[in-house]
């Protein structure tokens, strides 16, 4: 059996958050109270390490809404093995953002 | 419609999230640019007031690590440019190609060449420069026409010969059209004083207007044809004959001219002030002290007027001296920024032939020979790349700019030195805090980094010790091999 990844704190939060339905990043560090320079690059290493994929919106829905288009990130297979190893390591995880409170996108 | 001040602060915004994309690799680039530019539009979506404009400078700070991160990442994904890059070939070729792009620089500009060259720019013997004392060191024109007539027409006793100029925007006119030149306007005398060699033609002192090009109006307008030697031009109000070629290189004197029109004393217009250049007379030689006399003269009221004439001696010094004054200034300065002792070798079964041991000291020569061409040249760039002839501030521009980098590339060179593994030169990396500086007395602490081919680990102390003060080198024997299996 494959060894599930040990993710930090920090790490475990933004996957949480994203699990939550917070799938681009702004909305993590809105969420999350964190800075940009801990969530994005943390969501790099997250996608590095296949726990979550990214992929651009279409632009036709950015251009209905007039902005740009956004980066979606989404959890994989692999990262709700990693969420789950992580609520049992941190028990308070799941309260910090529901997974069901904020489905939005 | 935004205020100026936030529509600055929005660029500053961009410039930062531009900046820090240079340090994502180039394939993944836009990408990364893209998603921040949209979070970056979402951002400000929500800002409201400069306090959230500052929190949105913030956001954007961010990508800086976010941008590091991405390249560390990119960077693990292909250990062999890692590995590359670790490289001393690598640290060779970069510091060459630095070196190549300033010379090239270099070759494209006259006025480097020029500088470059300044054993081409002969001076005569007691040639000064006259100006009023207190304008002195910064090329300002000072002096009258008509002051200068004055003292012409006086019996001199300091001077053997003088002479005047001054810079004007003059129309040449070809018939077709009209071109603005930059014209040095002379006194008939002028080039005699400073006894400059022409290419082609002369410039004696004549009863008509004359006009000496310079090499480089003489090659775009004249396609270098010496057949217009004696030939009238048009150029301001009056017919001038083209008498000389000036090579490009010799013209050291303030004001860049592209032509020098010399007309007779007489001719000559009064108006806006220039400058006198002067050969000194006995006299003068004898009152001259670091390469500048006091000049007692009076206007045309029988004032006193302190007037300065500074020797021509140190516009031929050419690049050599700055940068020699700078680079021994660093050489006594870097042992006060950075440790320049060896580090030690731990006692160790491997032993290393002669050749090996050498290889360490002809790399860091060959490092500091391309350094040193490198603070050669990146200064004279800087500073005469868009010189607009001789700047008397040029050489203290040179050598400062030469400290400082020399200061930064010697302190980069030393450390890069201490952080490459002696068998193989790629830096060591894998940096491990071990210890804990609360036992620094007594138990090892400080950091220890791994040669990625696997031949030694370097050990720096966070603090020297009287056991353990200079970085260790500890040579990695066959029983270390299994661990570095690719």
């Amino acid at each position: 059996m494959a060894q599930e990844p040990q993710l930090s704190h920090t790490a475990a939060m933004i996957l949480q958050a994203i699990d939550a339905g917070f799938v681009y990043g702004f909305s993590v560090m809105e969420n999350l109270g964190l800075p940009s320079g801990t969530v994005y690059p943390a969501m790099r290493r997250l996608e590095r390490d296949a726990l979550i994929r990214s992929q651009w919106e279409k632009q036709s829905i950015a251009d209905a809404e007039l902005r740009p288009p956004r980066k979606y990130y989404r959890i994989t297979a692999a990262g709700v093995g990693a969420l789950a190893a992580a609520r049992r390591r941190y028990p308070l995880l799941e309260r910090l953002l529901p997974a069901e409170e904020a489905k939005r996108v | 419609m935004k205020p100026a001040g936030i529509l600055l602060v929005h660029a500053v915004q961009r410039c930062m999230l531009d900046a820090f994309s240079v340090l994502v690799p180039a394939p993944g680039r836009c990408d990364w640019c893209a998603e921040w530019r949209a979070e970056l539009w979402q951002v400000r979506r929500c800002a409201v007031g400069w306090k959230a404009e500052i929190e949105t400078v913030r956001f954007c700070a961010g990508a800086l690590p976010d941008a590091i991160e991405v390249r560390r990442i990119a960077r693990a994904a292909h250990p062999g440019s890692a590995l590359i890059h670790r490289s001393a070939v690598f640290c060779l070729l970069i510091l060459a190609l630095i070196l190549a792009a300033g010379w090239a620089i270099a070759l494209r500009s006259p006025a480097v060449i020029a500088e470059l060259h300044p054993a081409r720019y002969t001076i005569r013997e007691g040639l000064v420069w006259i100006s009023v004392a207190q304008t002195t060191g910064n090329n300002e024109v000072s002096i009258s026409f008509e002051e200068y007539r004055r003292w012409a027409g006086a019996q001199q006793k300091f001077f053997n010969d003088i002479s005047f100029y001054r810079m004007e925007r003059l129309f040449w006119d070809d018939g077709r059209q009209k071109t603005a030149l930059t014209v040095g306007r002379g006194s008939a005398n002028l080039f005699t004083v400073l006894g400059l060699p022409m290419e082609i033609g002369s410039a004696r002192p004549s009863a008509d207007p004359q006009l000496v090009l310079s090499d480089a109006l003489w090659r775009r307008h004249f396609a270098a044809d010496s057949r217009i030697l004696g030939h009238k031009i048009k150029v301001g109000s009056s017919l001038v004959r083209v008498a000389a070629v000036l090579p490009d290189d010799c013209w050291r004197l303030p004001g860049a001219a592209e032509a020098w029109l010399i007309e007779p004393g007489n001719r000559m217009e009064a108006g806006a002030p220039g400058h006198v250049v002067a050969l000194l007379a006995p006299p003068g030689w004898q009152m001259m002290g670091h390469n500048r006399v006091d000049i007692p003269a009076f206007d045309a009221k029988s004032n006193n007027r302190n007037m300065l004439a500074v020797s021509f001696v140190d516009r031929t010094i050419g690049p050599w001296g700055p940068f020699c004054i700078s680079i021994l200034s660093v050489l006594l300065i870097l042992p006060a920024i950075t440790s320049v002792t060896r580090s030690d070798k731990a006692s160790s079964t491997v032993k290393l032939s002669c050749a090996q041991l050498a290889v360490p000291g002809f790399f860091f020569a060959a490092k500091i020979a391309l350094l040193l061409g490198i603070l050669f040249i990146l200064p004279i760039d800087l500073v005469y790349v868009n010189s607009q002839g001789y700047d008397s501030g040029a050489p203290s521009a040179q050598l400062l700019f030469t400290l400082i980098f020399g200061l930064l590339g010697f302190w980069w060179a030393v450390d890069d030195q201490r952080k490459r593994c002696p068998v193989c030169l790629r830096r060591v990396t894998h940096p491990a805090r071990v210890g804990i500086a609360s036992r620094t007395f007594l138990a090892w602490n400080g950091t220890e980094l791994m040669c990625e081919g696997g031949h030694t680990l370097l050990y720096i102390p966070a603090a020297p010790t009287s056991w353990f003060d200079a970085p260790r080198w500890v040579y990695l024997d066959s029983s270390w091999k299994f661990l570095f299996a690719a």
